[in-house]
Protein backbone atom coordinates (compact mmCIF):
# COMPACT_ATOMS: atom_id res chain seq x y z
CA UNK A 1 0.00 0.00 0.00
CA UNK A 2 1.44 3.23 -0.74
CA UNK A 3 1.28 5.95 2.26
CA UNK A 4 0.95 9.72 2.83
CA UNK A 5 2.49 11.48 5.57
CA UNK A 6 0.68 14.88 6.40
CA UNK A 7 3.29 17.16 8.58
CA UNK A 8 2.32 20.55 9.15
CA UNK A 9 0.73 23.30 11.12
CA UNK A 10 -2.77 24.74 11.51
CA UNK A 11 -0.84 27.99 11.59
CA UNK A 12 -2.80 31.32 11.38
CA UNK A 13 -6.42 33.39 10.96
CA UNK A 14 -6.59 36.36 9.51
CA UNK A 15 -9.25 39.10 7.98
CA UNK A 16 -12.08 38.00 10.43
CA UNK A 17 -14.09 40.64 11.92
CA UNK A 18 -12.80 40.12 15.12
CA UNK A 19 -9.48 37.76 16.07
CA UNK A 20 -9.87 36.70 19.12
CA UNK A 21 -10.33 32.87 17.41
CA UNK A 22 -9.90 29.09 17.59
CA UNK A 23 -10.73 26.28 15.29
CA UNK A 24 -12.46 23.08 15.32
CA UNK A 25 -10.72 20.81 12.26
CA UNK A 26 -10.90 17.32 10.69
CA UNK A 27 -8.40 15.60 8.17
CA UNK A 28 -11.39 13.83 6.17
CA UNK A 29 -10.46 10.32 4.21
CA UNK A 30 -12.30 8.28 1.63
CA UNK A 31 -13.15 4.97 2.40
CA UNK A 32 -9.68 3.35 0.44
CA UNK A 33 -7.42 5.20 3.40
CA UNK A 34 -6.59 4.12 6.68
CA UNK A 35 -4.98 6.26 9.44
CA UNK A 36 -2.19 4.19 10.76
CA UNK A 37 -1.16 6.62 13.25
CA UNK A 38 -1.65 10.72 14.56
CA UNK A 39 -4.62 12.02 15.48
CA UNK A 40 -7.41 12.93 12.77
CA UNK A 41 -9.49 16.10 14.56
CA UNK A 42 -9.01 17.84 17.42
CA UNK A 43 -9.32 21.80 18.22
CA UNK A 44 -6.55 24.53 18.65
CA UNK A 45 -5.55 27.04 21.08
CA UNK A 46 -7.89 30.19 21.52
CA UNK A 47 -5.47 33.34 20.73
CA UNK A 48 -6.74 36.02 21.92
CA UNK A 49 -4.08 38.93 20.00
CA UNK A 50 -3.26 41.89 21.49
CA UNK A 51 -0.66 42.91 18.50
CA UNK A 52 -2.55 42.56 15.34
CA UNK A 53 -5.36 41.32 13.68
CA UNK A 54 -3.53 37.63 12.97
CA UNK A 55 -4.97 34.74 15.70
CA UNK A 56 -1.92 32.76 15.59
CA UNK A 57 -3.01 28.58 16.42
CA UNK A 58 0.72 26.91 16.25
CA UNK A 59 -1.63 23.71 15.88
CA UNK A 60 0.39 20.58 14.90
CA UNK A 61 -0.40 18.09 12.70
CA UNK A 62 1.22 14.57 12.04
CA UNK A 63 -1.03 12.03 10.64
CA UNK A 64 0.28 8.77 8.57
CA UNK A 65 -2.00 7.09 6.20
CA UNK A 66 -1.90 4.40 4.08
CA UNK A 67 -4.11 4.13 0.72
CA UNK A 68 -5.24 1.40 -1.92
CA UNK A 69 -6.52 4.55 -4.01
CA UNK A 70 -5.76 7.95 -4.85
CA UNK A 71 -10.17 8.19 -4.54
CA UNK A 72 -11.17 9.85 -1.61
CA UNK A 73 -7.75 12.36 -1.50
CA UNK A 74 -7.75 13.65 2.03
CA UNK A 75 -9.48 16.89 2.88
CA UNK A 76 -9.00 19.18 5.82
CA UNK A 77 -12.15 20.45 6.98
CA UNK A 78 -12.05 23.79 9.68
CA UNK A 79 -14.60 25.25 11.79
CA UNK A 80 -13.48 28.87 13.19
CA UNK A 81 -15.00 29.92 16.25
CA UNK A 82 -15.18 32.99 17.75
CA UNK A 83 -14.29 34.00 21.62
CA UNK A 84 -15.98 37.34 22.45
CA UNK A 85 -15.38 39.70 25.44
CA UNK A 86 -18.25 37.54 27.11
CA UNK A 87 -16.69 33.90 27.58
CA UNK A 88 -19.12 33.24 24.77
CA UNK A 89 -18.65 31.18 21.84
CA UNK A 90 -20.33 31.75 18.29
CA UNK A 91 -19.35 29.91 15.15
CA UNK A 92 -17.25 32.52 12.47
CA UNK A 93 -16.73 30.15 9.53
CA UNK A 94 -16.31 26.83 7.76
CA UNK A 95 -13.96 25.69 5.62
CA UNK A 96 -12.52 23.35 3.71
CA UNK A 97 -9.30 22.85 1.80
CA UNK A 98 -7.71 19.49 -0.22
CA UNK A 99 -4.19 18.35 1.44
CA UNK A 100 -1.94 19.12 -1.79
CA UNK A 101 -1.17 15.62 -3.80
CA UNK A 102 2.52 16.77 -4.74
CA UNK A 103 5.44 16.20 -1.85
CA UNK A 104 6.92 19.10 -0.45
CA UNK A 105 5.86 21.78 1.57
CA UNK A 106 2.71 23.65 0.82
CA UNK A 107 1.53 27.14 2.59
CA UNK A 108 -2.41 26.72 2.20
CA UNK A 109 -4.99 28.98 2.25
CA UNK A 110 -8.37 27.96 3.40
CA UNK A 111 -11.28 30.56 2.95
CA UNK A 112 -13.60 30.42 5.05
CA UNK A 113 -17.95 31.18 4.97
CA UNK A 114 -20.45 31.24 7.50
CA UNK A 115 -24.34 30.34 6.70
CA UNK A 116 -26.06 33.88 6.21
CA UNK A 117 -29.49 34.42 7.61
CA UNK A 118 -32.74 36.55 7.07
CA UNK A 119 -32.65 40.25 7.98
CA UNK A 120 -34.00 39.12 11.72
CA UNK A 121 -31.25 36.55 12.27
CA UNK A 122 -28.49 38.93 11.09
CA UNK A 123 -29.62 41.48 13.51
CA UNK A 124 -29.52 39.19 16.37
CA UNK A 125 -25.96 38.00 15.37
CA UNK A 126 -24.55 41.83 15.44
CA UNK A 127 -26.44 42.87 18.82
CA UNK A 128 -27.17 39.54 20.83
CA UNK A 129 -24.60 37.36 19.24
CA UNK A 130 -24.56 33.53 18.25
CA UNK A 131 -25.77 33.31 14.91
CA UNK A 132 -26.99 30.65 12.50
CA UNK A 133 -24.86 26.97 12.24
CA UNK A 134 -24.90 24.01 10.13
CA UNK A 135 -26.81 20.95 11.24
CA UNK A 136 -24.73 18.72 9.79
CA UNK A 137 -21.24 19.11 8.56
CA UNK A 138 -21.49 17.43 5.73
CA UNK A 139 -22.11 20.64 3.94
CA UNK A 140 -18.57 21.72 4.10
CA UNK A 141 -17.19 19.52 2.06
CA UNK A 142 -19.98 17.68 -0.22
CA UNK A 143 -20.41 19.19 -3.40
CA UNK A 144 -24.66 18.53 -3.16
CA UNK A 145 -26.82 20.46 -1.40
CA UNK A 146 -24.82 23.26 -1.24
CA UNK A 147 -26.97 25.25 -3.38
CA UNK A 148 -29.53 25.37 -1.07
CA UNK A 149 -27.29 27.74 1.25
CA UNK A 150 -27.00 31.41 1.52
CA UNK A 151 -23.08 32.17 2.68
CA UNK A 152 -21.12 35.25 3.81
CA UNK A 153 -17.57 35.15 3.23
CA UNK A 154 -15.63 35.10 6.68
CA UNK A 155 -11.56 35.49 6.78
CA UNK A 156 -8.79 32.94 5.80
CA UNK A 157 -7.12 30.36 7.79
CA UNK A 158 -3.41 29.52 6.80
CA UNK A 159 -2.12 26.17 6.76
CA UNK A 160 1.61 25.12 6.66
CA UNK A 161 1.45 21.07 5.64
CA UNK A 162 4.32 19.18 4.52
CA UNK A 163 3.07 16.20 2.52
CA UNK A 164 5.61 12.77 2.63
CA UNK A 165 4.45 10.38 0.13
CA UNK A 166 5.71 6.80 0.04
CA UNK A 167 5.94 4.50 -2.79
CA UNK A 168 3.39 6.03 -5.42
CA UNK A 169 5.79 5.79 -7.50
CA UNK A 170 5.77 1.62 -7.45
CA UNK A 171 2.05 2.35 -8.57
CA UNK A 172 2.69 4.80 -11.37
CA UNK A 173 0.83 7.69 -9.66
CA UNK A 174 2.65 10.69 -10.65
CA UNK A 175 1.94 13.60 -8.31
CA UNK B 1 18.39 13.58 8.64
CA UNK B 2 20.94 16.59 9.50
CA UNK B 3 19.45 20.20 10.53
CA UNK B 4 21.41 22.86 11.16
CA UNK B 5 19.29 25.80 12.31
CA UNK B 6 20.15 29.16 13.94
CA UNK B 7 17.44 31.36 15.97
CA UNK B 8 18.35 34.68 14.18
CA UNK B 9 16.09 37.10 15.79
CA UNK B 10 13.55 38.11 17.44
CA UNK B 11 10.59 41.18 17.72
CA UNK B 12 8.34 41.52 20.80
CA UNK B 13 7.26 44.94 20.47
CA UNK B 14 6.27 45.15 23.94
CA UNK B 15 9.69 44.08 25.66
CA UNK B 16 12.82 45.39 25.51
CA UNK B 17 14.85 42.14 26.37
CA UNK B 18 14.72 38.35 26.11
CA UNK B 19 16.14 34.91 26.33
CA UNK B 20 14.94 32.15 24.66
CA UNK B 21 15.16 28.38 25.29
CA UNK B 22 15.22 25.82 22.32
CA UNK B 23 14.21 22.38 23.22
CA UNK B 24 12.76 19.33 20.18
CA UNK B 25 10.06 17.17 20.38
CA UNK B 26 9.82 13.98 18.34
CA UNK B 27 8.11 10.63 18.63
CA UNK B 28 9.41 7.45 19.57
CA UNK B 29 10.97 5.92 16.50
CA UNK B 30 12.58 8.79 16.48
CA UNK B 31 16.15 9.31 17.85
CA UNK B 32 19.46 12.15 18.37
CA UNK B 33 22.45 10.74 16.60
CA UNK B 34 24.84 13.98 17.32
CA UNK B 35 24.05 17.69 18.67
CA UNK B 36 22.89 19.24 21.93
CA UNK B 37 18.54 18.87 22.25
CA UNK B 38 18.29 22.01 24.62
CA UNK B 39 20.05 25.40 24.04
CA UNK B 40 19.40 28.79 25.98
CA UNK B 41 20.56 32.05 24.50
CA UNK B 42 22.07 34.78 26.47
CA UNK B 43 19.63 37.62 27.74
CA UNK B 44 19.71 40.08 24.77
CA UNK B 45 18.35 43.30 24.26
CA UNK B 46 16.73 45.04 21.77
CA UNK B 47 18.61 47.59 19.49
CA UNK B 48 18.31 51.31 20.00
CA UNK B 49 18.64 52.44 16.32
CA UNK B 50 16.08 54.49 15.05
CA UNK B 51 14.22 53.05 12.06
CA UNK B 52 14.97 49.42 14.07
CA UNK B 53 13.84 49.80 16.60
CA UNK B 54 12.45 46.86 18.97
CA UNK B 55 14.94 44.17 17.14
CA UNK B 56 16.03 41.82 19.16
CA UNK B 57 19.49 39.68 17.92
CA UNK B 58 19.67 36.47 19.38
CA UNK B 59 21.75 34.80 16.57
CA UNK B 60 22.13 31.39 18.34
CA UNK B 61 23.38 28.24 16.28
CA UNK B 62 22.00 25.01 16.97
CA UNK B 63 23.14 21.60 15.29
CA UNK B 64 21.61 18.42 15.16
CA UNK B 65 21.35 15.37 13.40
CA UNK B 66 17.80 12.63 13.58
CA UNK B 67 17.82 9.59 12.72
CA UNK B 68 14.02 7.70 12.36
CA UNK B 69 12.37 4.73 10.07
CA UNK B 70 9.69 7.02 9.86
CA UNK B 71 8.50 10.28 9.16
CA UNK B 72 6.14 9.73 12.02
CA UNK B 73 6.52 12.24 14.63
CA UNK B 74 8.85 14.41 12.74
CA UNK B 75 10.49 16.78 15.55
CA UNK B 76 9.46 20.00 16.07
CA UNK B 77 11.59 22.82 17.71
CA UNK B 78 10.00 24.34 20.69
CA UNK B 79 11.12 27.41 21.77
CA UNK B 80 10.06 29.43 24.83
CA UNK B 81 11.05 33.09 25.89
CA UNK B 82 11.49 34.35 28.99
CA UNK B 83 12.53 38.16 30.19
CA UNK B 84 12.88 40.03 33.10
CA UNK B 85 9.79 42.44 33.82
CA UNK B 86 10.42 46.04 35.22
CA UNK B 87 10.16 44.76 38.81
CA UNK B 88 12.98 42.43 38.11
CA UNK B 89 10.64 39.15 37.90
CA UNK B 90 12.08 36.64 35.37
CA UNK B 91 8.84 35.74 33.46
CA UNK B 92 7.75 34.05 30.04
CA UNK B 93 7.83 36.20 27.22
CA UNK B 94 6.28 33.54 24.87
CA UNK B 95 6.25 30.06 23.69
CA UNK B 96 6.35 28.65 20.30
CA UNK B 97 6.57 25.50 17.92
CA UNK B 98 7.46 24.86 14.34
CA UNK B 99 8.11 21.31 12.65
CA UNK B 100 11.19 21.21 11.34
CA UNK B 101 11.09 21.43 7.28
CA UNK B 102 10.46 18.32 5.58
CA UNK B 103 12.28 19.27 2.49
CA UNK B 104 16.24 19.86 2.07
CA UNK B 105 17.27 23.14 1.75
CA UNK B 106 17.26 26.58 3.21
CA UNK B 107 14.37 28.08 5.40
CA UNK B 108 13.13 30.87 7.08
CA UNK B 109 10.23 30.97 9.38
CA UNK B 110 8.52 33.42 11.94
CA UNK B 111 7.44 31.44 14.80
CA UNK B 112 4.22 33.59 16.63
CA UNK B 113 5.59 34.02 20.59
CA UNK B 114 2.24 33.41 22.77
CA UNK B 115 1.89 33.33 26.35
CA UNK B 116 -1.24 31.81 28.29
CA UNK B 117 -3.37 34.04 29.71
CA UNK B 118 -4.94 33.99 33.31
CA UNK B 119 -8.04 33.00 33.60
CA UNK B 120 -10.37 36.22 35.00
CA UNK B 121 -9.26 39.53 35.44
CA UNK B 122 -8.53 39.43 39.21
CA UNK B 123 -5.67 36.83 38.81
CA UNK B 124 -4.39 38.94 35.55
CA UNK B 125 -3.68 41.75 38.46
CA UNK B 126 -2.60 39.01 40.79
CA UNK B 127 -0.22 38.06 38.52
CA UNK B 128 0.79 41.25 37.65
CA UNK B 129 1.55 42.29 41.36
CA UNK B 130 3.19 38.93 42.32
CA UNK B 131 5.05 38.92 39.01
CA UNK B 132 3.76 35.24 38.95
CA UNK B 133 2.56 34.61 35.27
CA UNK B 134 0.69 32.34 33.71
CA UNK B 135 3.01 29.45 32.41
CA UNK B 136 3.03 25.61 31.38
CA UNK B 137 4.40 23.35 32.97
CA UNK B 138 5.75 21.69 29.91
CA UNK B 139 6.39 23.95 27.43
CA UNK B 140 6.52 20.96 24.72
CA UNK B 141 2.22 21.14 25.05
CA UNK B 142 2.91 23.30 22.36
CA UNK B 143 4.49 20.75 20.40
CA UNK B 144 1.05 18.79 20.82
CA UNK B 145 -2.54 19.12 19.28
CA UNK B 146 -4.41 16.75 22.25
CA UNK B 147 -5.26 19.24 25.33
CA UNK B 148 -4.63 22.56 23.28
CA UNK B 149 -8.60 23.36 23.57
CA UNK B 150 -8.34 24.41 27.08
CA UNK B 151 -5.28 27.08 26.28
CA UNK B 152 -6.13 30.62 25.85
CA UNK B 153 -3.01 32.35 24.55
CA UNK B 154 -2.04 35.98 23.77
CA UNK B 155 0.67 36.33 20.97
CA UNK B 156 3.30 38.86 21.98
CA UNK B 157 5.72 39.09 19.30
CA UNK B 158 7.77 36.09 17.10
CA UNK B 159 10.88 34.80 16.42
CA UNK B 160 12.88 34.11 13.15
CA UNK B 161 14.06 30.90 12.72
CA UNK B 162 16.11 29.59 9.83
CA UNK B 163 16.68 26.35 8.93
CA UNK B 164 19.00 24.54 7.12
CA UNK B 165 18.14 20.84 6.12
CA UNK B 166 19.84 17.87 4.95
CA UNK B 167 17.84 14.89 4.45
CA UNK B 168 19.62 11.15 3.60
CA UNK B 169 17.83 8.07 2.38
CA UNK B 170 14.73 8.61 2.18
CA UNK B 171 13.95 8.20 -1.63
CA UNK B 172 16.20 4.62 -0.70
CA UNK B 173 13.49 3.93 1.74
CA UNK B 174 10.65 4.73 -0.86
CA UNK B 175 9.94 8.07 0.49
CA UNK B 176 9.40 11.02 -1.65
CA UNK B 177 9.65 14.73 0.02
CA UNK B 178 9.48 16.64 -3.69
CA UNK B 179 7.84 15.81 -6.63
CA UNK B 180 10.97 15.63 -8.66
CA UNK B 181 11.62 12.23 -7.61
CA UNK B 182 8.55 10.73 -7.94
CA UNK B 183 9.38 9.69 -11.17
CA UNK B 184 12.49 8.29 -10.12
CA UNK B 185 11.47 4.30 -8.95
CA UNK B 186 12.91 3.38 -5.41
CA UNK B 187 14.13 -0.27 -4.83
CA UNK B 188 12.90 -0.83 -1.37
CA UNK B 189 9.75 -3.29 -1.18
CA UNK B 190 6.20 -2.02 -0.82
CA UNK B 191 4.55 -2.64 2.51
CA UNK B 192 1.23 -4.38 2.73
CA UNK B 193 -0.47 -3.48 6.04
CA UNK B 194 -2.86 -6.47 6.75
CA UNK B 195 -6.14 -5.99 8.43
CA UNK B 196 -6.43 -4.74 11.69
CA UNK B 197 -7.84 -8.48 13.57
CA UNK B 198 -4.65 -10.34 12.06
CA UNK B 199 -2.45 -7.16 12.89
CA UNK B 200 -3.47 -7.78 16.92
CA UNK B 201 -2.98 -11.48 16.46
CA UNK B 202 0.29 -10.72 15.69
CA UNK B 203 1.67 -8.29 17.58
CA UNK B 204 -0.12 -10.16 21.23
CA UNK B 205 2.46 -13.04 19.70
CA UNK B 206 5.01 -10.78 19.71
CA UNK B 207 6.13 -10.34 23.95
CA UNK B 208 5.85 -13.72 24.22
CA UNK B 209 8.47 -14.19 21.37
CA UNK B 210 9.99 -11.20 21.22
CA UNK B 211 13.17 -10.73 24.01
CA UNK B 212 12.46 -8.00 26.25
CA UNK B 213 15.67 -6.12 24.84
CA UNK B 214 12.56 -4.71 22.41
CA UNK B 215 11.10 -2.74 25.97
CA UNK B 216 14.25 -1.68 26.41
CA UNK B 217 14.66 0.84 23.47
CA UNK B 218 10.87 2.15 23.21
CA UNK B 219 9.62 3.11 26.04
CA UNK B 220 5.64 3.09 24.62
CA UNK B 221 5.77 -0.85 24.91
CA UNK B 222 6.51 -1.49 28.59
CA UNK B 223 3.16 -0.54 30.18
CA UNK B 224 1.61 -2.84 27.40
CA UNK B 225 3.92 -5.91 27.85
CA UNK B 226 3.27 -6.06 31.83
CA UNK B 227 -0.37 -6.36 31.37
CA UNK B 228 0.27 -9.08 28.86
CA UNK B 229 3.21 -11.14 30.26
CA UNK B 230 3.14 -14.47 28.59
CA UNK B 231 2.41 -16.60 31.86
CA UNK B 232 -0.63 -15.21 33.51
CA UNK B 233 -2.05 -15.11 29.63
CA UNK B 234 -1.71 -19.11 29.85
CA UNK B 235 -2.94 -19.95 33.00
CA UNK B 236 -5.89 -17.50 33.19
CA UNK B 237 -7.40 -17.31 29.70
CA UNK B 238 -6.19 -14.97 26.64
CA UNK B 239 -9.22 -12.64 26.93
CA UNK B 240 -8.92 -11.04 30.54
CA UNK B 241 -5.38 -10.15 29.88
CA UNK B 242 -5.59 -8.95 26.47
CA UNK B 243 -8.57 -7.54 26.40
CA UNK B 244 -7.27 -4.96 29.62
CA UNK B 245 -5.00 -2.51 27.68
CA UNK B 246 -7.69 -1.74 25.52
CA UNK B 247 -6.98 1.02 23.38
CA UNK B 248 -2.86 0.75 24.03
CA UNK B 249 -3.24 -2.59 22.29
CA UNK B 250 -3.43 -0.68 19.30
CA UNK B 251 -0.63 1.49 19.59
CA UNK B 252 1.62 -1.36 20.33
CA UNK B 253 0.32 -3.33 17.29
CA UNK B 254 1.42 -0.34 14.99
CA UNK B 255 4.75 0.43 16.47
CA UNK B 256 5.89 -3.08 16.62
CA UNK B 257 4.28 -3.86 12.66
CA UNK B 258 3.54 -0.61 10.65
CA UNK B 259 6.98 1.25 11.49
CA UNK B 260 9.76 -0.25 13.43
CA UNK B 261 13.40 -1.28 12.86
CA UNK B 262 14.29 -2.65 9.86
CA UNK B 263 14.89 -6.19 11.11
CA UNK B 264 10.80 -6.28 11.09
CA UNK B 265 11.10 -4.83 7.79
CA UNK B 266 12.58 -7.57 6.20
CA UNK B 267 10.73 -10.19 8.04
CA UNK B 268 7.35 -8.43 6.99
CA UNK B 269 8.63 -8.76 3.12
CA UNK B 270 9.97 -12.01 3.04
CA UNK B 271 6.93 -13.77 4.59
CA UNK B 272 4.66 -12.15 2.96
CA UNK B 273 3.29 -11.39 -0.66
CA UNK B 274 4.59 -8.07 -2.17
CA UNK B 275 1.25 -6.19 -3.78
Amino acid sequence: MAEVHIIGQIEAGYQFPDSRLFCRWEIQIGGGWRLLGGVREGQTQTDLPEMNDVAHFCHPIDVHLATKTIQGWPKIYIQVWHYDVYGRQELYGYGFCHVPTSPGEHVVECPTWRPAGGFREEMMQKFVGGGLQLRSMEAIYNSTDRMKLKTIAMGTVALRLGVILRNFDKFGIEC
Amino acid sequence: MIGGIMVAMATFPAFDNVYCKQSFVYGNDWAVLSGLEEGITPVSQCSTIEGDFGRIVLNFPLEITFKSSSPFGWPQLVLSCYGTDSFGNDVVRGYGATHIPIMPGQQKRRIPMFVPESSSSLQKFLAWISGKRPEFVDPRIVAHSEGREVTRVRTNGYVTVSFNIVLKDLKKLGYDVSPSSVTKLSEFPVQSFVPQAQEDNRSRQQPAIGSRGNEESEGVEEPISKYGMPKQVDENGEQEYLSAPGPSGLDQSYTSNAFTSDTKLETLHEGEELE
